[in-house]
């Protein structure tokens, strides 16, 4: 008799459990999200501070891959062939999905195909070593990249700052730049530091600290006003140094967090509700001031309306400066003064 | 000069606080628990220091920030220690850098001298740890110089170096087929797309090829499933001979190799502080060394405690050498380190070049932190050394079987990715394959890992000095390395010139005696 009710109650507490696990919608096992660009980059250090909140609050570790290539294509790619099943996620700066169109890069991998989360957005700098390159002025730099003196440095093709730089030569008449890549824009930061490239675009936040330090001068930010770093280093804003800057487009990146658009709802649900504490937390907010972001928590329609009017805006203005390139018009996309987000939700199935 | 001995004073000032502070029972307890958890996830082969760290991370969120670094420093030295173990018992490194381990490793297990091995295994990765601790204590400003020369060019280098160095070792005879087989790997690293422009490359439309060959199922098959292969179709598997032996080192038969210590803790120091290098190359480069300065160099491959100590010391001492562009550049050496730096991040501290203005007591306690967690490995890598060679000593019929559930789970745990079982079965044959040719299977790994470094690197490289090989001709540190590259090819060539000769002068005799009518004598004197 004993044996039968040790053995009931045995049975009964595993059926109560399994229950318990059953209903632990997600996630049940560790979700991975693979970023676009390497350790120590803009999006890098964008998201990871991110991911630890959110990790924090759904009480499961959440797997954090760097596979750098082709400015995240290749990491976007790869996320897209994996199955959609909440579990593979996706991380990368809003301006790079404009180059997988024109570079074609990304063919798989267009915003409509995501849900996405946004916690900061942050300017672009061009960073110089003075010493190393003997440039010291937005005009020095501009007269060693027409004379072919100087390469930029920047971490990939079709990314957020390499689109500025396009437009930056473009506007100064230069012809043709000569880009060194890296894996991330920390990298680059270091790379001008130790004078491999004489000049830098990057992020600015993955090289603040640098530029804090006097390791590297600020040309210029990709903001109208300037930024105080320390009592004595202020970075200027765009419009100041180069007048024509005026025409740049000022278009903030933010990075975040993306899944495949199919992926249980009830995963983006608990994604929403993570993303939505974490960027109330004080050390996300923190850590935003220190590195000159702005905590801007855009997701769902929002998100959506962001990444499809930068991903316009972005395409067109790289192919503008590289007309050889994936023609965004031969593709169906407006240009971002024609851009309507209604007629944009009807047409991509927003 | 007033300054900088006030300077001085301060930071030792600091060194001796951080060792006051790390001496709390809380932090201490919390070492000794992130140690043995980094050791046993070590030991599993294809569970490495980073999946460790990623599964331990978000303990560490809810702790103090002193108890976070401390912890997370443990489970790093453990895990990265962890490897040694499966590589000198079972012939299967749990992490690529311990792979030059088992060339001498699992020799001298086969001897029966397993113990031994393992005893002075620890007894390196602690050296590696604690020396390379101090070198990133007092020594980060030249460190930090050196790795700021490393562009491009010399990362290209290096990675050819790392293929060419393991391909030359991991045969006793003819570096010819280590060679190969790096470029095997090489090759295989192609596949996917390819990071400038996005490319597809041998990718044959498959969209699960796009990423490339994920690392850790191949190694995991390489070594793993190969071994499981070789094992089950032999008649009379081999045996672990012996007893288990003593596992404490004995100090007097490890004091002729404290020089070969010393070298090795400056290699992967120096590895570990160029971002993108890692623990294998510290390796392969200590483990090459020493056999060339070594008295014995013959023994190097047969069961040689030095081919033990070397790649075991310098895979250890990449920690101490990574953290120093971690801390002072913000760029984190490894995938390990990148974990390190989300979670201080998150900590509210920002490594990088303000970090002395900022938080000057991080240095220093990182430190002391890594002396508390060598000693913690130690501890329990001698005091769990008997049970787990027990385990490990089971017949190798029984063992190797109940690895492949493990290597199951090695494989698909890093991506949750049903596709990374196949590509460990396909390279668990490919090696299976290689090895019934006698190729070694280590520069396979390596040329899968280095590969994608060395080809971005180059094509980086040509970015830079627009499209000519001559201007990177003149970087000091490149002439360096290119010199290194051809000693290796010029020693490499010689010793294959050496082992195909004799089989000449036979088919040279074959030859003569055909237009002789035959009658004559071959090579090795027989009619």
């Amino acid at each position: 008799m004993r044996k039968i009710t040790v053995l009931a109650a045995f049975l009964s507490l595993t059926l109560a459990l399994a229950a318990v696990a059953g209903e632990k919608v997600w996630p049940r096992e560790i979700p991975t999200i693979t970023v676009g660009f390497g350790p120590g980059g803009g999006t890098d250090t964008a998201v990871r501070p991110l991911i630890a909140l959110m990790q924090e609050y759904i009480g499961e570790t959440i797997n954090v891959v760097n596979t750098p290539g082709a400015s995240s294509a290749v990491a976007a790619e790869l996320v897209m062939s994996k199955p959609h099943d909440g579990y593979n996620l996706f991380s990368t700066g809003t301006g790079t999905l404009g180059g997988f169109l024109v570079q074609r890069t990304g063919p798989n991998s267009y915003p409509w195909k995501w849900t996405s989360w946004f916690p900061l957005q942050g300017p672009a700098a061009l960073l110089v070593n003075p010493e190393k390159s003997g440039i010291n002025t937005v005009e020095d730099a501009i007269a060693k990249l027409k004379s072919g003196e100087a390469s930029v440095g920047m971490a990939g093709f079709g990314n957020g700052p390499h689109v500025l730089m396009e437009t930056f030569a473009s506007l100064a008449g230069i012809k043709e730049v000569n880009y060194v890549t890296f894996d991330a824009d920390g990298q680059v930061a270091v790379g001008v530091y130790a004078g491999e490239v004489e000049l830098g675009i990057i992020t600015f936040s993955a090289g603040i600290d640098h530029a804090r330090k006097g390791n590297v001068k600020v040309l210029f930010l990709n903001q109208d006003k300037p930024l105080k770093l320390t009592d004595t280093i202020t970075a200027p804003p765009i419009t100041e140094v180069f007048p024509a800057g005026k025409a740049m487009p000022l278009l903030s990146e933010a990075w975040g967090i993306m899944i495949p658009r199919d992926a249980p709802k009830a995963t983006i649900a608990k994604l929403e509700e993570a993303f939505r504490w974490a960027i109330k937390q004080q050390k996300l907010i923190d850590f935003a001031n220190s590195r000159a972001l702005n905590v801007v928590g855009i997701s769902g329609e929002d998100a959506d309306k962001m990444l499809d009017y930068q991903f316009s805006a972005y395409a067109w203005t790289q192919y503008q400066g590289r007309p050889d390139q994936n023609d965004p018009a031969a593709a169906g996309l407006v240009k971002p003064g024609d851009w309507n987000w209604e007629v944009e939700k009807k047409k991509y199935g927003y | 000069m007033g300054s900088f001995i006030a300077g001085t004073l301060d930071y030792l000032g600091l060194i001796v606080e951080s060792g006051g502070m790390i001496m709390d029972v809380r932090i201490l307890l919390t070492i000794f628990g992130g140690s043995v958890m980094g050791l046993m996830v070590g030991v599993i082969p294809g569970l490495t220091a980073t999946m460790a760290l990623a599964l331990l991370i978000n303990i560490s969120y809810g702790m103090e920030i002193h108890v976070a670094i401390a912890f997370l420093l443990a489970v790093y030295v453990g895990s990265t220690t962890g490897g040694l173990g499966s590589a000198i018992m079972m012939n299967i490194p749990g992490t690529p850098a311990a792979a030059a381990t088992a060339l001498d490793g699992f020799p001298l297990a086969k001897q029966g001298k397993g113990g031994m091995a393992i005893g002075f295994g620890y007894l390196a990765s602690f050296l590696g740890t604690i020396l390379s601790t101090l070198i990133m204590l007092f020594l980060t400003p030249l460190i930090y110089l050196i790795a700021l020369k490393f562009g491009h060019w010399e990362m290209f280098l290096l990675a050819l170096f790392g293929i060419m160095i393991c391909g030359s070792l991991s045969t006793d005879q003819d570096p010819l087929k280590g060679w190969l087989v790096g470029f095997i790997g090489f090759l295989a690293a192609m596949v996917g797309m390819e990071p400038i422009y996005a490319y597809p490359r041998f990718t044959f439309d498959l969209l699960q090829l796009n990423g490339g060959i994920p690392l850790i199922p191949a190694l995991i098959g390489v070594f793993g499933i190969s071994e499981v292969l070789t094992v089950l179709q032999e008649s009379t598997p081999y045996k672990i001979e012996g007893n288990i032996g003593r596992v404490i080192p004995n100090l007097k038969v490890f004091r002729p190799f404290i020089p070969a210590a010393l070298r090795s803790t400056v290699i992967g120091s120096i590895v570990g502080a160029i971002p993108g290098a890692g623990e294998d190359i510290g390796a392969w480069m200590a483990y090459d060394i020493g056999r060339r300065r070594s008295k014995h160099p013959e023994l190097f491959g047969k069961g040689a405690i030095e081919g033990v100590i070397c790649p075991e010391v310098a895979n250890n001492a990449v920690i101490g050498g990574a953290m120093i562009p971690m801390l002072t550049l913000a760029i984190p050496g490894s995938a390990p380190n990148a974990l390190m730096m989300a979670a201080m991040q998150l900590h509210g501290i920002r490594p990088g070049p303000t970090l002395n203005d900022e938080t000057p007591w991080l240095l220093p306690y990182v430190g002391i932190a890594l002396f508390a967690a060598s000693l913690a490995m130690v501890f329990w890598g001698f005091t769990l050394a008997k049970p787990m060679i027990a385990i490990l000593k089971i017949k190798r019929e029984i063992l190797l079987p109940l690895v492949v559930p493990l290597t199951l789970i090695g494989a698909y745990a890093a991506e949750a990715r049903l596709f990374n079982i196949y590509v460990m079965f396909f390279f668990g044959v490919l090696g299976y394959i290689l090895r019934r040719m006698d190729y070694p299977m280590a520069p396979l790994v390596l040329g899968i890992i280095l590969g994608p470094i060395a080809d971005i690197s180059f094509r980086r490289a040509l970015m830079q000095s627009r499209g000519a090989i001559l201007p990177l001709l003149e970087r000091p540190i490149g002439i360096i390395l290119i010199l290194c590259l051809l000693l290796i090819i010029y020693a490499g060539v010689k010793r294959i010139i050496l082992f195909y000769r004799p089989r000449r002068v036979t088919m040279t005799s074959e030859i003569l005696e055909g237009i002789g009518g035959g009658g004559g004598q071959n090579a090795e004197g027989k009619q």
